[in-house]
């Protein structure tokens, strides 16, 4: 473990390649020297923090994350909200994860950890100890900055949420003691909840890795130095800027390998790094396809790829609790040896969490607060990429005669999100981790594309590369992406949005009525006089004079209606027997309208939102109705279940 | 050899009796279209009449189907929740086909009218096979346990972190499921037979006498009980080729894939008789000699020993 890390901040700003003209604010510098021995699992580590007060508030007291303490018991409010459960992995009583503060003191200053209490901003909860504060003896005036040195341990959890360990797979990913935001002048230090992700501040991170010879790391950044040492360990020094966040792996098992990925529209050029488990070899081409994929579909539709190295971490073979999350410049995929290729979930995650490296690696939004911020968007992306190199019907699986697409796949989970929650609520406020998923990730992503379709696909895009150019490396808000929706599209969208992100309601119109009668002749007693057949006018929508069309008339009734709460405009396409179409529009405020059309002709269908553009829309198949029946598709799926099971009664049979 | 005789005796005699394979799968098809005219209904009620249905009567395209299912889940659940029903009441029912193959197979051609063998073989049989359902439950919790003790040690084996290794001892753990769930169908299967042929009302001794008769003769039974299986498996491979051709796009292909279905389903009840046949001789040829049928004359035993 180095002594000197000022001198060695001093060293690296000196290499060639390694400083630019810094993207971000960097608020807080982080310099950190971490021992990992893999026999206790344990980290131990060593942080000197210079963090800036880029507000206009004096500071007295600092919050820091404590995010492994989330694992320390069964009380902490993760394990009480997530039941030791995350996305299927289970927590293992043998073996919780802790990290103790020995010492945090300011450079050159009074020793501050007799100040250290612990807090439950969100919960209360006094067996939480997942966020800490220390009390300053003087204020961090708007402009200083203050400098901190801590020293802490680790005990890394058996992995079942993201980070933690197994066998010699190791996962660091919030491992470390991390400050808190101070936004508008106000702390933003959350614990750590089961549904939740995280929020961090932009910086620069030094962090010297010491680990035994054997093992491969991976970490955040660019490796700027390797020394191996007289105890049979290897010190790996790794420096990133304009990043929020720092993650390492390391495994003997890994095999490292390094391509390079350059673009020249957008202007990108970067090292793919590959740390795949010698058990998953046969997969690696398919992460590299996928990660060329998503390196060019991002850079082209958002903007260039900034940072120089790009790593891919592939789980041990039962890490994969630690698979599909992201980290800036790193992020963890996941597969296994016999993953058929018709399965793309290790595409699908590659391109999602390298996703990830925008939707919260650059544009850097509050992950406990306002998840679809991130999550959504990257949906909506990871749809797009996905359907781009791999096919919109078949993206997710793609066998001989089941093939499944990923808009499909989140369309389906956006049908059945519930009534519950808006998209826009607080990671730990949702009734449950389904609806917080099917919310923020789904319906958020199924929701910009259906603003793609409103807008136009050139306007949305334009919107989306607004978005990032304005708010990179910087902390957007909810109202800030529709600012700038609305700015950019020149068009008022708080109609949509105010729904659709607020509002826990569905989208459902319908064509509920649809009939084509024959217009009768007069009959009976009209003012004394019996009607003479055919002399009479029939009003008609269309204009259509019956006594010269000499032709029987059909008074042609449509109806649709709104099912849902929520209003959207309609169109409306209505389609007579002899091919002719007629478009309406309808506000949508009502709860149903009525179409007359007294023609020589019947109807043939009706169809409202006939571009399908609100995809959010949650029953195509009452979106439109015909006249005259399709009996041979019921009878197709019938006779298909019927032989489905003929075959089981054959088989219980046998 | 044994294997083989018995292997083209049954299949002889499945052949010879199209009459059994007839009623097999019309069994079979009555059943099942209840469960047709259920999800009929359903899929009517909730899809209703939308263009949706063009495009699913076009495509087949699984991403429609599955957002149409999703949608309007509600009828469809009617059918998926009769379908257990209908399955446990065809599984009853079963027990009476499984006594009337083996009259007919045991009674001489010709001898009887085949409705008069069949429908008295599965009336008489009826109240004994039901019995060896019950105290077959003997042979399925040895075989539960055998498993179970099986799975118990390769979770203690298995390493996690080794996925090669899992993945190989999640191949065994179906693999042994599947060996056991075979082993104890082909031991009632003998039961049965054991049943019919001595017509004995001893059903827990024949359960027995059938164990001691697989494990003697593993080799044999099991050898002729998966010679049948490749040829099942064959006739399900010819109908997925067939099936694969036939697009379903029109009323004309949607009938065709029914039909080619049917004639599928006829297979299996072939097959179905096959298996019997072919046991039957299994236990006929290696079986100690068997007590005649009453009123049987030898004429019976002749038959089935060929």
């Amino acid at each position: 473990m180095r002594k000197t890390p000022i001198l060695l901040g001093v060293v690296l700003a000196c290499m060639p390649g390694i400083t630019s003209a810094a993207l971000s604010r960097q608020v807080v510098n982080y310099d950190i020297h971490v021992r990992l021995h893999p026999e206790t699992k344990t980290l131990e580590g060593r942080e000197t923090l210079v963090w800036l007060n880029d507000s206009n508030t004096e500071v007295t007291e600092l919050p820091f994350h404590l995010y492994l303490n989330a694992f320390k018991n069964n009380r902490t409010t993760f394990m009480k909200e997530s039941g030791g459960l995350s996305r299927g992995f289970k927590a293992d009583d043998a073996n919780w994860g802790r990290i103790t503060v020995r010492s945090i003191r300011l450079r050159n200053g009074p020793d501050l950890t007799p100040t250290l209490a612990y807090a439950a901003p969100d919960d209360g909860n006094p067996d939480d100890q997942t966020v800490m504060r220390v009390t300053l003896p003087a204020p961090v005036k708007p402009g200083e900055s203050a400098a901190l040195e801590i020293d802490f341990e680790a005990k890394l959890p058996k992995v079942f949420a993201r980070s933690g360990f197994v066998g010699n797979f190791f996962m660091a990913g919030q491992w470390f003691p991390k400050i808190g935001v101070l936004r508008e002048g106000v702390w933003n230090c959350h614990q750590y909840h089961a549904q939740s992700e995280f929020f961090a501040d932009y910086g620069v991170f030094t962090v010297e890795i010491t680990v035994p010879e054997a093992y491969v790391v991976g970490a955040t950044g660019r490796r700027v130095k390797e020394s191996r040492n007289a105890d049979g360990t290897k010190s790996l020094v790794y420096f990133q800027e304009d990043v929020h966040d720092f993650a390492w792996t390391t495994c003997p098992d890994f095999v490292e390998s390094r391509e390079r990925f350059t673009l020249d529209e957008p202007k990108v050029d970067t090292e793919m790094i590959f740390l795949v488990h010698r058990a998953h070899l046969g997969q690696r081409d398919r992460y590299v396809r996928a990660l060329r994929q998503g390196l060019e579909f991002y850079s082209k539709k958002y903007g260039a790829y900034p940072y120089g190295t790009i790593t891919l971490v592939d789980p041990a073979p039962g890490g994969m609790g630690a698979g599909g999350m992201e980290y800036p410049t790193l992020f963890t995929a996941g597969t296994m040896s016999f993953m058929p290729r018709g399965l793309r979930m290790p595409e699908m995650v590659t391109i999602h969490e390298f996703g990830h490296g925008y939707w919260y690696g650059i544009v850097g939004s509050n992950e406990f607060e306002e998840a679809w911020l991130d999550e959504g968007i990257n949906t909506y992306s990871e749809i797009k990429a996905m359907s781009l190199y791999y096919g919109a019907d078949r993206a997710m699986i793609d066998f001989p005669g089941l093939k499944i697409g990923d808009f499909s796949y989140q369309r389906l989970a956006t049908i059945g999100s519930g009534r519950f929650d808006p998209i826009v609520r607080k990671s730990w406020d949702y009734i449950s981790g389904s609806s917080y998923s099917l919310n923020v990730y789904s319906k958020a992503g199924i929701m910009l594309l259906t603003l793609e379709r409103v807008l136009g696909e050139d306007v949305m895009a334009r919107v989306m590369r607004t978005y990032f150019e304005t708010w990179k490396f910087r902390h957007p808000r909810t109202e800030d992406f529709v600012r700038t929706a609305e700015e950019t599209s020149g068009r008022g969208l708080g109609w949509f949005f105010d729904q659709v992100l607020h509002s826990p309601d569905k989208l459902d119109y319908a064509v509920t009525g649809l009939r084509s009668e024959e217009v009768q002749e007069p009959k009976g007693i009209f003012d004394g006089k019996a009607a003479a057949a055919g002399k009479s006018k029939t009003e008609t929508a269309a204009g259509v004079d019956r006594r010269t069309a000499r032709k029987p008339a059909f008074r042609n009734t449509v109806v649709v209606a709104r099912l849902g709460e929520w209003v959207f405009p309609q169109e409306i396409k209505v389609t007579f027997a002899d091919g002719k179409e007629v478009r309406e529009t309808w506000d949508g405020r009502d709860r149903w309208k009525k179409f007359v059309y007294t023609l020589p002709v019947k109807l043939a269908s009706a169809q409202v939102d006939p571009e399908n553009r609100y995809l959010l829309d949650v029953n195509f198949a009452n979106n439109s109705r015909t006249l005259a029946p399709t009996p041979w598709a019921a009878r197709k799926y019938a006779l298909g279940f019927m032989g489905w099971v003929q075959h089981l009664l054959s088989f219980v049979s046998l | 050899m044994t294997i083989t005789s018995c292997y083209k005796r049954g299949v002889t005699e499945a052949t010879a009796r199209p009459n059994l394979m007839a009623v097999l799968w019309l069994f079979n098809v009555s059943f099942a279209s209840i469960l047709y005219v259920i999800f009929f209904r359903a899929f009517n009620a909730s899809v209703g009449p939308s263009l949706v249905l063009k495009d699913l009567l076009k495509t087949g395209d699984m991403n429609i189907l599955l957002e149409t299912l999703t949608q309007t889940a509600g009828p469809f659940a009617s059918a998926f929740r009769a379908a257990p029903i209908v399955i446990l009441l065809y599984f009853l029912a079963n027990v009476f086909l499984q006594g009337g193959i083996l009259n007919v197979l045991i009674v001489p051609r010709g001898r009887e009218k085949f409705a008069d063998s069949f429908f008295g073989g599965g009336g008489q049989f009826y109240g004994r096979f039901l019995r060896l359902l019950v105290y077959s439950a003997v042979v399925w919790v040895a075989a539960i346990i055998l498993f179970f003790a099986v799975n118990a040690a390769l979770r203690v084996l298995g390493d996690p972190s080794r996925e090669r290794q899992m993945v190989l001892f999640a191949i065994i753990r179906v693999a042994l499921g599947l060996f056991l769930l075979h082993l104890v169908k082909m031991v009632l299967d003998y039961a049965r037979i054991m049943i019919a042929v001595r017509d004995s009302r001893t059903v827990f001794r024949a359960l027995m006498d059938a164990v001691r008769f697989v494990i003697r003769r593993l080799g044999g039974t099991l050898g002729l009980y998966y010679l049948l299986g490749l040829t099942g498996l064959a006739i399900s491979l010819a109908y997925l080729g067939v099936k694969s051709l036939i697009g379903t796009a029109t009323a004309a292909g949607i009938l065709t894939a029914f039909l080619v279905t049917q004639v599928y389903i006829a297979g299996r009840s072939w097959l179905r008789a096959a298996y019997q046949a072919g046991q039957l001789e299994m236990f006929t040829i290696s079986g100690p000699p068997r007590e005649p049928k009453q009123g049987d004359n030898g004429a019976k035993e002749e038959t089935a020993a060929g």
